[in-house]
């Protein structure tokens, strides 16, 4: 077992992380401390100049014209472009553009040329409807949106709830029910434009973040059948393979955030005097320093793994839980610490530690909350697919 | 026939400008409107992080001229606002269905468009036909 940078690994981290000082901090000093996106004009110019870095959507695989950088890589990189104040929600303001979901790679050339490669090129925009009103955790039981034949199109009637970016996406992949009677076997996914006739853009909903997200509704929303993404029933193998996957870099732009709040909290503590002392020298934020440090490292370790194993093409939906359940929790526990060592300065918005400590208690639950992924790790051991022996590195 | 509830409008009545009652108006986060004397929408603002007195700041910026785009505030009468502390989300949510509804946004509003996020759009069918 090995884990020594490649010379590639190293440029790209440097890369972006000079990118992340250089370019991306600065602007924050004059935009609002909840800001979540930048002016047009930056936005334009900051892409251009990762596009001529060759960093512009690293996971591209390359038969598509990417990178096709692997999965540790842009774990890395993900950890670097979060060091920022918007960075948990937007990393680098996505100037580093919007990778895929994993299923529209294998659509059909139709689709593809529909909605992959615009999306690829930066021309579209994509938002995932999964969860509803009556639940997220659970898809295979609480998707209740219906999708019923009729000639050549699809007619689509429910709503979904917690959809970022479905007010300003070109499209969406939504899952519905296309078989009442077949469980997990009776959803499908549907590519769905957003202009649309009967896609209803219900509400905002605001949360504890300070991007929002929607509610929607779809009234008797007429979608062609040449939009269902895979076959038939196939929804949900879709859908769980997207949500595993996307554990992996979910959990590395929560580092990015924990890293940025332990180097504020170091250089604080140095310099902060309390009865005649820098606060450094108090044993009681040493250790804090110290656990944050063990969170930290602890998590990358986790995450690396899910993406090694990712990677090698072997099973990692124990990894990508466990990764997820440790580096979400453990970057919410640095940024308390961080805070506290902080004292009220901390609480203000003249620091980026309110906004992270805010989005990050979504995390807790974003893209499947701890407890869903303890109830995946169980499985996985009661069932012997996963093991604590060391085979588990394997 | 009854008007349709609008959950997204800011539901305090407006109130007319009086220097005397600033003082009155939080130091907040929020979003705020400023309208003419019959209530025609000339502005809609945020109180941010950055904003110093939060809403009261804001709001008595724009009756004592001080902003850029004052020529477009000239018959400003009323105001009305809303403590919030998902201040940006809450005022493109405004905006959006401002400009849904009216093709355009609010005149003091439109200088600043170029440098705004995307605003929200709400309605599939309406926005193709």
């Amino acid at each position: 077992m090995e884990l020594k940078l490649s010379e590639e690994q190293r440029m790209i981290i440097h890369n972006v992380r000079r990118f992340v000082r250089e370019e991306i901090v600065p602007l924050e000093r004059d935009l609002d401390p909840d800001a979540f996106e930048l002016p047009a004009r930056e936005q334009e110019r900051l892409t251009a100049m990762v596009k001529a870095m060759g960093l512009y959507q690293m996971g591209i695989p390359k038969r598509y014209g990417g990178p096709g950088v692997d999965m540790i890589t842009r774990t890395l990189a993900a950890e670097e472009m979060s060091q920022h104040r918007a960075g948990l929600y937007h990393p680098s303001y996505d100037v580093f553009g919007e990778e895929p979901p994993p299923p529209l790679f294998e659509a059909t050339d139709y689709q593809r040329e529909r909605y992959l490669l615009p999306l690829i090129r930066g021309e579209k925009r994509v938002f995932i409807g999964v969860t509803e009103p009556s639940g997220g955790s659970d898809p295979a039981r609480a998707i209740q949106t219906k999708a019923v034949r009729d000639g050549d199109d699809w007619v689509i009637n429910g709503s979904k709830m917690f959809n970022s970016w479905a007010d300003r996406a070109d499209f969406g992949l939504v899952f519905v029910r296309t078989n009442p009677k077949a469980g997990r076997q009776g959803i499908s996914c549907f590519l769905v434009d957003t202009d649309t006739p009967g896609f209803v853009v219900k509400r905002l909903v605001h949360v504890l973040r300070s991007d929002y997200t929607t509610e929607l509704a779809f009234e008797d929303m007429r979608v062609p059948a040449t939009h269902l993404l895979g076959e038939e029933g196939q929804g949900f193998a879709i859908v769980n393979e997207w949500l595993t996957a996307n554990r992996i870099p979910y959990s590395a732009v929560g580092i990015g955030v924990a890293v940025a709040a332990q180097k504020m909290a170091i250089e604080y503590a140095k310099h902060r005097e309390t009865f005649g002392d820098v606060l450094a020298n108090r044993q009681a934020i040493q250790w804090m320093l110290v656990d944050n440090e063990l969170d930290i490292r602890t998590s990358r370790w986790l995450v690396l793994h899910a993406a090694q194993k990712a990677d090698e093409g072997k099973p990692f939906r124990f990894e990508a839980a466990a990764a997820k359940v440790f580096a979400t929790e453990a970057a919410g526990r640095v940024v308390d610490r961080s805070m506290q060592v902080h004292g009220g300065i901390g609480v203000t918005k003249d620091l980026p530690l309110e906004r992270w400590y805010r989005e990050l208690r979504i995390r807790r639950i974003g893209e499947g909350p701890s407890e869903v992924q303890r109830i995946i790790m169980a499985r996985d051991l009661l069932s012997a697919a996963a093991t604590s022996d060391l085979d588990s590195l394997i | 026939m009854a008007e349709p509830y609008r959950a997204w409008e800011i539901r305090r009545e407006w109130a007319v400008f009086r220097p005397v009652a600033v003082a009155a108006i939080p130091g907040s986060y929020g979003v705020y409107e400023i309208a003419g004397a019959a209530g025609d929408l000339l502005y809609a603002g945020y109180a941010g992080g950055r904003t110093l007195f939060g809403l009261r700041g804001c709001i008595a910026a724009h009756f004592e001229g001080a902003l850029p785009f004052a020529a477009a505030m000239q018959t400003a009468a009323l105001y009305r606002y809303e403590v919030n502390s998902s201040y940006l989300g809450r005022w493109l949510e405004i905006l959006g269905r401002y400009r849904e509804e009216h093709g355009a946004l609010p005149p003091g509003n439109i200088p600043e468009e170029a440098d705004m996020p995307t605003l929200p759009r709400f309605t599939g069918g309406l926005r193709r036909a």
